[in-house]
């Protein structure tokens, strides 16, 4: 059970690791299949860590190989509960395709976008991050 | 080009001409390389799975055109993993040559993540009863893979043999010839292809075709993306989102039932529970805030059609359930 609110303590599960930094959530997302059960426990874990609050989170899915359908399907739906923005940090042409695929094919009901490095994917989340 | 890049890109192929001919269940094996072809090859297994998945949907609800036939695979195996008997459809959807005398170890037509799947199984032990559903991708001869949905059955009953394990799955395959003849058939009869009127719908007198074109089917899209992002507003009635997306009333019902196998009002109330329930669980904002939230009018009713959807009230769920206990 996750127990940070503020702190930078990351917490992980099987499938990533969740680091709250600068107002920001970062999500690192382990080498794996990113499957249907494995998309329940990611979004449920990260919302038990929110406690509630909508926030920015940034999504590094450099090291994930594949998404199924109804993961890509429960992320754009469900997963998208108490977000501000999201932010995919990807390692082209892999995770670049999973990431474009994802965003073309799927509604998103917030600002979603694809960045190569980390910084400037923080700041395009900053502007998201709600007092 | 290297041999290895020329096999990976004869796989890409392969894929597509299977996709041209109708067949959406393979994808291709995935490497751990990260270079150009990788990601051609992760847009195209993505693909492949969507158009597999709409075309079984469709094919749901054009049960009379018949575009579908289900062919069972079985493979009966001994104790050793060896494959015993296998049907007829077995060999050819596998592409396998059966040669009476070779027995076959039935991981070898399995993919490298499927092999440590199948591994952990079989290593249960022999006492222990196995009975379990299990997704396992399949080898074919065309070099491309072939992911199912399997069940495993340990058999028990007379032992003179040794322990049985049958393996069993379902193949969802186009009939191309029967799809074809349709195909041909409609053309020559109206001289363009007629999406069938789906029998027994509320939509009005079952024997009324409709045409959706290109334009039709974008805009519905429309409409689904917008209930999709924003489930909480009402779209009632469904007349005036038609209109704003530039199609008509029926149209819209008719063609979101064609595309999404569901009703506009059905998707759009399970769309708003579904984010209703995600509140409930995970924030603290009033139930009957979240009532407000998404879309209704009272709390009463939102507590009761919440009920029938998911057999608990949310003022259950707040109270006495996290995620992790359901």
């Amino acid at each position: 059970m996750p127990i940070f609110k503020y702190s930078t303590m990351p917490f992980q599960n099987d499938f990533a690791t969740y680091e709250f930094n600068d107002g920001i959530l970062h999500v690192r997302y382990k080498h794996i299949v990113l499957e249907h059960n494995a998309a329940l426990c990611i979004v449920r874990d990260r919302l038990e860590i929110q406690k509630g609050l909508g926030m920015p989170v940034l999504c590094d899915i450099r090291a994930v190989r594949e998404i199924t359908k109804s993961a890509r399907s429960y992320f754009s739906f469900e997963g998208s509960t108490l977000l501000t923005a999201v932010a995919f940090v990807v390692g082209p042409p892999v995770s670049k395709s999973l990431s474009s695929y994802y965003l073309h094919t799927n509604p998103h009901a917030v600002p979603s976008k694809i960045f190569v490095d980390i910084d400037t994917a923080v700041k395009f989340l900053k502007t998201f991050i709600q007092d | 080009m290297d041999r290895e890049s020329r096999l990976r890109i004869g796989s890409i192929h392969q894929i597509l001409l299977q996709l041209a001919t109708g067949n959406f269940q393979y994808r291709i094996e995935r490497s751990e390389r990260n270079d150009e072809i990788e990601g051609l090859v992760v847009t195209l297994n993505m693909l492949a799975e969507e158009l597999g998945d709409s075309i079984v949907h469709h094919g749901r609800d054009n049960r009379d055109s018949e575009i579908l036939e289900i062919v069972q695979m079985s493979f009966i195996l001994d104790q050793n993993g060896l494959i015993r008997h296998t049907n007829q459809k077995g060999l050819e959807i596998l592409g396998m040559d059966w040669i009476a005398e070779d027995k076959m170890a039935f991981v070898e037509f399995l993919d490298s993540r499927s092999k440590k799947i199948w591994k952990k199984i079989w290593s249960t032990s022999e006492e222990n009863l196995l009975d379990v559903d299990v997704e396992l991708s399949f080898k074919t001869n065309s070099k491309l893979l072939l992911p199912k949905k399997v069940h495993v059955a340990r058999m028990v009953g007379n032992r003179d043999n040794g322990t049985l394990t049958l393996v069993t799955l379902v193949h969802h395959t186009t009939n191309q010839k029967k799809l074809q003849d349709d195909v041909r058939d409609k053309v020559i009869k109206s001289k363009k292809l007629m999406v069938r009127q789906i029998e027994s719908t509320k939509f009005g007198n079952p024997k009324r075709r409709v045409t959706l074109t290109q334009d039709d089917i974008r805009r519905i899209r429309k409409a689904y993306d917008l209930i999709s992002k924003y489930p909480e507003k009402s779209y009632s009635p469904i007349g005036d989102l038609a209109v704003k997306f530039g199609t008509n009333e029926f149209k819209l019902k008719y063609g979101f039932r064609v595309l999404y196998g569901v009703t506009v009002y059905k998707f759009h109330m399970d769309a708003r529970l579904r984010k209703a329930q995600m509140m409930v669980q995970y924030s603290d904002i009033a139930i009957k805030n979240i009532a407000y939230r998404t879309g209704f009018k009272s709390l009463a009713h939102f507590s009761r059609t919440f009920k029938k959807k998911f057999g608990y009230t949310p003022t259950d769920l707040r109270r006495n359930l996290t995620f992790k206990d359901l």
